[in-house]
């Protein structure tokens, strides 16, 4: 009689890993293999007959799960080409929208900080002119490029970290992508409009933006919180992935690329990436469906 | 009919895909854990089960980590849920019961503990304040955990090769296929009458988990706030298979400034940053002397070790954990070198490159017309009938871990129904709460399940102030001085009987 209460359980009923699935086999019932000296002498044991069970009458599933890629291969690749392949456009997506508003108590009202007085305004332009000077130089005709092509909405810094080339072979990422862009412009304009920021070239004329200035208010980032979103929804779903750093720091690069043109203070910035950290609870509500289909293109 | 066959002529060659079936513990036995998977007879659960009364603490596990789907059969009563805390979504921590939490930070959290760089005391104080009420906002208290069982794979894995507890039959209902006579209108289930238990354990089915959830962002603050919330619960044993992203460990050979780095890394990183990137890396050291911290070494074969698992060193309790696959070598895909402080038991991989030679030869996916015979030639599968054999370097196992998984549709190993539990409150399919795991995240918490058992066992006690770097010592067995030896129970041996006069 053994000191413990699991070695008897285990003992009557085998787990065992068959093929890709798994059975559990009553030992001693029919059909289960004999209680002999075969796990002694390897690890191995027979394939039990009769293992088909509902594992052969369902279709599973066929994962291999091997769950080794993290932190294996970072993929370095040029980080100012665009990713190949159309960007698909969707249709509005009416279910995630409608399952956001029927959580509407959970995002309408987080704790973002207030956003600065314009004394603190004007003091943050400081950061920005130097910013401004810089983005001048020879030094950063890339970052010049970014900003124009990430004035629209842009996926190439977030599939390029994870190692897509072309958009068309990760289309259910790529949709869960587009459909959070189309979330947090949303939940964005609503806090902006809270706090109705004046942009900084608004604050201090100094300050000649590299490109036309948004006309909504400036806190928090909408391209700040749309990046970060997206960092943090995909560490939800694959957190696995090898390329989830790089992943935030090119969202932070288009982030801090906002202040560079001109159009953001650091303090937007940083609202938008806690807005995104507060609200990952949310998505991960909202978009289950197709954040599960997205995980099924990388686990 | 005449004529040719249309039949691709190497066909016949692929692999079979005919893996025979192994024991889902097969791991536990290789660590001496369970004596053999017969009888699973265990002297460290018998010990650990005599010790177990109302004055002695399970053994606390602090595993950060993403989440834990807690509510799984083997886990609900492994996993703390009172405990568990998420640094995911909320910057100083959404603790799963704020009472119990507050409860337990009341009396802990005055000062720094003294052992503790001070340049991590601010963080402490914030910690402590917000976790014993004494910050109450209503507002920030609608921030919610993101902890969703359905992104919790990984955790849930990492718990069950912890912690998780075996089920029995009478303990839990798995619905049975059913079949409907449409002649009769009736029902009837298939295979009829065989109870179905939840037969897998962890390594130590007597502590307790805590899930620290943690994201990616590679910021350094929820990773202190982390470690220092396992300090303040008295975590005995710290799991880390995830890595610190830190600046230096992404730009490796980079001059260790924010200037330099930030260029490499392309953002501004400022200096706050580096010097609480600073503070991680002496928290980590100076708490693993108390506190053993075992770390994943990493996936990518190479020498180096990941951080903080590259911080390993004998005056430290920091454990940097390698894989050996179930053929006795070292893994595919783990890091060999003096880094590596034990090895665990783990899956195989694949490699073909001048180093190693090593094919899953029995794969569907293996068609010999590919390779090359130079390079195959000798190649096998452990267990293969077409390969018998003494295991070589060669040789690749088939085994991967086992454990727990998310129920259902998510996880590693999906399911057909979109629901775990039928109408009657019946398991739809068992099947999906297991999943293979690999990497050296798994022999990570092998080895976090073996000190957890040790200390549940009697066999080491934690509270001295150098508890991390003697429980390492241990560890490592007679081996020590040695390259990487495998974990084992018979590293922990029962204290001589006492003399009878």
């Amino acid at each position: 009689m053994p000191g413990n209460p699991f070695s008897a359980i285990l003992s009557q009923t085998w787990l065992l890993a068959v093929g890709d699935s798994f059975e559990a086999v009553p030992v001693g019932a029919q059909g289960a293999p004999a209680a002999a000296g075969v796990f002694d002498a390897a690890t191995f044991v027979a394939t039990p007959a009769g293992s088909g069970g509902a594992s052969g009458l369902l279709n599973r599933n066929r994962n291999r799960n091997r769950n080794r890629n993290r932190n294996r291969n970072r993929t370095t690749t040029d980080p100012v080409a665009p990713v190949m392949g159309e960007t698909p456009d969707i249709l509005l997506p009416w279910r995630e929208v409608d399952r956001l508003h029927q959580l509407r108590p959970f995002w309408v009202d987080l704790p973002l900080p207030l956003p600065k007085a314009p004394a603190g305004l004007l003091a943050e332009t400081e950061t920005l002119l130097t910013k401004q000077a810089a983005l001048q130089t020879e030094a950063e005709a890339p970052r010049r490029a970014e900003i124009l092509r990430e004035q629209e909405l842009e996926l190439s810094g977030y599939l390029r970290p994870l190692g897509v080339s072309n958009a068309g072979s990760h289309p259910q990422t790529v949709t869960l992508f587009l459909i959070l862009a189309r979330l947090c412009e949303e939940i964005g304009l609503r806090y902006k409009d809270r706090y109705d920021a004046p942009r900084p070239s608004t604050i201090n004329p100094r300050l000649t933006p590299f490109i036309a200035v948004p006309v909504h208010p400036s806190y928090p980032s909408n391209h700040a919180f749309l990046s970060y979103a997206i960092a943090f929804v995909f560490a939800r779903v694959a957190p696995e992935h090898p390329g989830i750093a790089d992943l935030f720091l090119s969202g932070r690069r288009i982030a801090e690329n906002r202040e560079w043109a001109g159009v953001h203070y650091p303090q937007d910035t940083a609202a938008g990436r806690a807005l995104a950290r507060m609200m990952t609870p949310v998505f991960e509500v909202v978009l289950e469906e197709q954040m599960l289909a997205a995980r099924e293109e990388w686990v | 009919m005449t004529g040719p066959t249309l039949k691709i002529p190497s066909d016949g060659d692929r692999g079979r895909g005919d893996y025979a079936a192994y024991h889902a513990l097969w791991h536990l036995k290789a660590i001496g854990v369970l004596a053999d998977l017969q009888d699973f007879a265990s002297d460290g659960w018998d010990a650990a089960a005599a010790r177990l009364g109302p004055q002695v603490r399970r053994t606390r596990v602090a595993l950060i980590d993403v989440s834990v789907a807690a509510g799984h059969p083997n886990l609900k009563d492994a996993v703390d849920t009172d405990l568990a805390i998420d640094f995911f979504a909320a910057r100083l921590g959404i603790p799963a019961t704020p009472d119990a939490v507050a409860a337990r930070v009341a009396g802990h959290g005055d000062a720094l503990p003294a052992d503790l760089p001070a340049t991590v005391g601010p963080l402490w104080a914030e910690l402590t304040t917000h976790l014993g009420g004494g910050a109450a906002d209503p507002h920030a208290s609608v921030v919610q955990p993101a902890t969703s069982p359905s992104f919790s794979a990984h955790g849930t894995a990492m718990a069950g090769l912890i912690g998780a507890r075996p089920v029995a039959p009478d303990a839990i209902d798995v619905a049975p296929v059913r079949l409907f006579d449409p002649a009769s209108g009736t029902f009837s289930d298939l295979p009829a009458g065989t109870p179905t238990a939840f037969a897998y354990a962890g390594v130590d089915p007597f502590c307790e988990i805590v899930p620290i959830s943690t994201n990616f962002d590679p910021e350094p603050e929820q990773l202190i706030l982390s470690l220092l919330y396992a300090a303040l619960i008295g975590a005995d044993v710290i799991v880390l298979a995830r890595d610190f992203p830190s600046p230096d460990s992404l730009a490796p050979g980079v001059a260790p400034t924010a200037e330099a780095l930030g260029r490499a890394l392309r953002v501004g990183l400022t200096e706050e940053e580096m010097t609480l990137w600073s503070a991680l890396k002496d928290l980590t050291l100076a708490l693993s002397r108390r506190v053993p911290i075992v770390c994943a070494a990493g996936n990518g074969a190479l020498d180096g070790v990941l951080f903080p698992g590259a911080l390993a060193a004998p005056d430290n309790g920091i454990i940097a954990v390698g894989a050996r696959a179930a053929t006795g070598q070292p893994a595919a895909y783990t890091p060999v070198g003096p880094g590596i402080t034990v090895q665990a038991p783990s899956g195989d991989g694949e490699r073909l490159d001048r180093d190693l030679q090593r094919l899953d030869t029995q794969s569907g996916r293996f068609n010999p017309q590919d390779q090359s015979a130079a390079y195959t030639a000798g190649l096998g599968n452990y267990g293969d009938p077409a390969f018998a054999g003494v295991p070589a370097a060669g040789t690749h196992a088939p085994q991967d871990l086992v454990s727990t998984d998310v129920p259902g549709r998510a996880g590693y190993n999906s399911s057909p129904h979109a629901q775990v539990f039928g109408r009657d409150g019946a398991v739809l399919d068992y099947r999906s709460a297991f999943c293979r795991f690999s990497g050296t995240s798994g022999a990570t918490a092998l080895t976090a399940g073996l000190l957890s058992l040790a200390i549940s066992a009697g066999r080491i006690a934690p509270g001295a102030a150098d508890f991390g770097v003697t429980a390492k010592a241990a560890l490592r067995g007679s081996g020590a001085g040695t390259a990487a030896p495998l974990i084992h129970w018979s590293h922990f041996p029962p204290p001589p009987p006492e003399e009878t006069p």
